[in-house]
């Protein structure tokens, strides 16, 4: 079963990599495109993700239920939370080196993934983080009071 | 109905050994890990593609509508199955042979909860964006068609199935509606991490 729970989870990480990348290409999120180009980039995206789905289907029998080696549906989801957001974080820092000159201009507070079209994660998040730290106390007043 | 049922379940599976090639892609079809798969897929992508913050905003409340009805589509089946076992085609006493494509599952034939998920996250993904919600709709009907070709279900099953997706859907919709604020506050502090 670990065997396959680790071939699982490198084809959501795999696959969820090139899905982010294109979305973000479609959602302008420069800063996580790995390439200037869209095309390049749905063309990484693309074939990461069908890439992913043959090796998975190809190197093994993956007609099997979950009590003989498989893996039952809770185990999938958690499976692919994990290889998601193993993407994200592998993106996050893919990007922020690649694009380490993209330093995002004025920072709106709240802005989250829209910061990623000028700046990288690395500046956006420290930004972000630098200000909530500061300001937490008055932006969560709205929602304490009556 | 049960008959007719039982019919058309003995013409598809019938099909089965006519083309190698068909019924290698019914397996990869019918089989846990595809269609699941390229549903989680999408729905991630939805998260991420929005064109500018309130249109990403938008979809990512609907993110929560989709997880939170195929939740509700797997516990309604789960449900109904402590009420009620319908035997899988190939344990039933059938007058034909059934070829057994995908692994024996041992649990209720009605409805299929494969098919429910597929349906309650292509419902779902149909109210954050009508395109990618029919290619996905298009796919789940395959995945039952392909689970039904494969010996696994009658198309009774199927279609049990979808029903319960979609209600999981209108569900999941009222659900958050009557939460109101709760998906935007949440989607404002997961853009503190720039996660959202």
């Amino acid at each position: 079963m670990f065997s396959f729970a680790l071939d699982y989870y490198l084809l959501v990480s795999l696959s969820a990599f090139g899905v982010i990348q294109i979305a973000a290409s479609r959602g302008r999120l420069d800063a996580l495109v790995l390439f200037r180009s869209a095309r390049a980039t749905w063309a990484l995206g693309l074939g990461l993700a069908a890439l992913a789905l043959v090796w998975f289907f190809a190197v093994e029998d993956r007609n099997i239920n979950d009590y003989e080696g498989g893996l039952d549906a809770n185990i999938q989801a958690l499976l692919f939370f994990l290889g998601a957001s193993t993407a994200y974080g592998v993106t996050l820092g893919l990007s922020s080196l690649v694009n380490g000159r993209m330093d995002g201009g004025v920072w709106k507070p709240g802005e989250g993934l829209s910061a990623l079209r000028r700046a990288t994660f690395a500046r956006a998040i420290s930004r972000s983080l630098r200000y909530w730290w500061r300001e937490w106390r008055t932006q969560i007043r709205p929602y304490l009071s009556g | 109905m049960a008959d007719a049922d039982t019919a058309v379940f003995v013409w598809l599976n019938g099909r089965t050994g006519a083309l190698a090639a068909l019924d290698g892609a019914m397996e990869v079809l019918g089989s846990d890990y595809g269609v699941p798969v390229v549903m989680g897929l999408v729905i991630l992508g939805l998260w991420f593609a929005g064109q500018g913050a309130d249109d990403r905003a938008r979809r990512q409340v609907g993110v929560f509508v989709v997880l939170t009805a195929i939740g509700l589509a797997s516990w309604i089946v789960f449900a109904g199955n402590e009420l009620y076992f319908r035997p899988r085609p190939f344990d039933a006493a059938l007058d034909h042979d059934v070829t057994v494509l995908l692994y024996r599952p041992t649990d209720s034939s009605f409805p299929s909860n494969s098919t429910a998920v597929a349906f309650a996250a292509a419902g779902g993904v149909w109210l954050i964006s009508r395109k990618a919600g029919l290619a996905l709709l298009a796919l789940a009907s395959a995945y039952g068609l392909a689970r039904v070709y494969g010996g696994i279900h009658y198309p009774l099953d199927i279609l049990g199935g979808a029903a319960v997706g979609l209600l999981a859907v209108v569900m999941a919709r009222a659900f958050w509606g009557l939460l109101g604020p709760v998906p935007a506050i949440v989607i404002r502090a997961a853009r503190i991490f720039c996660i959202a």
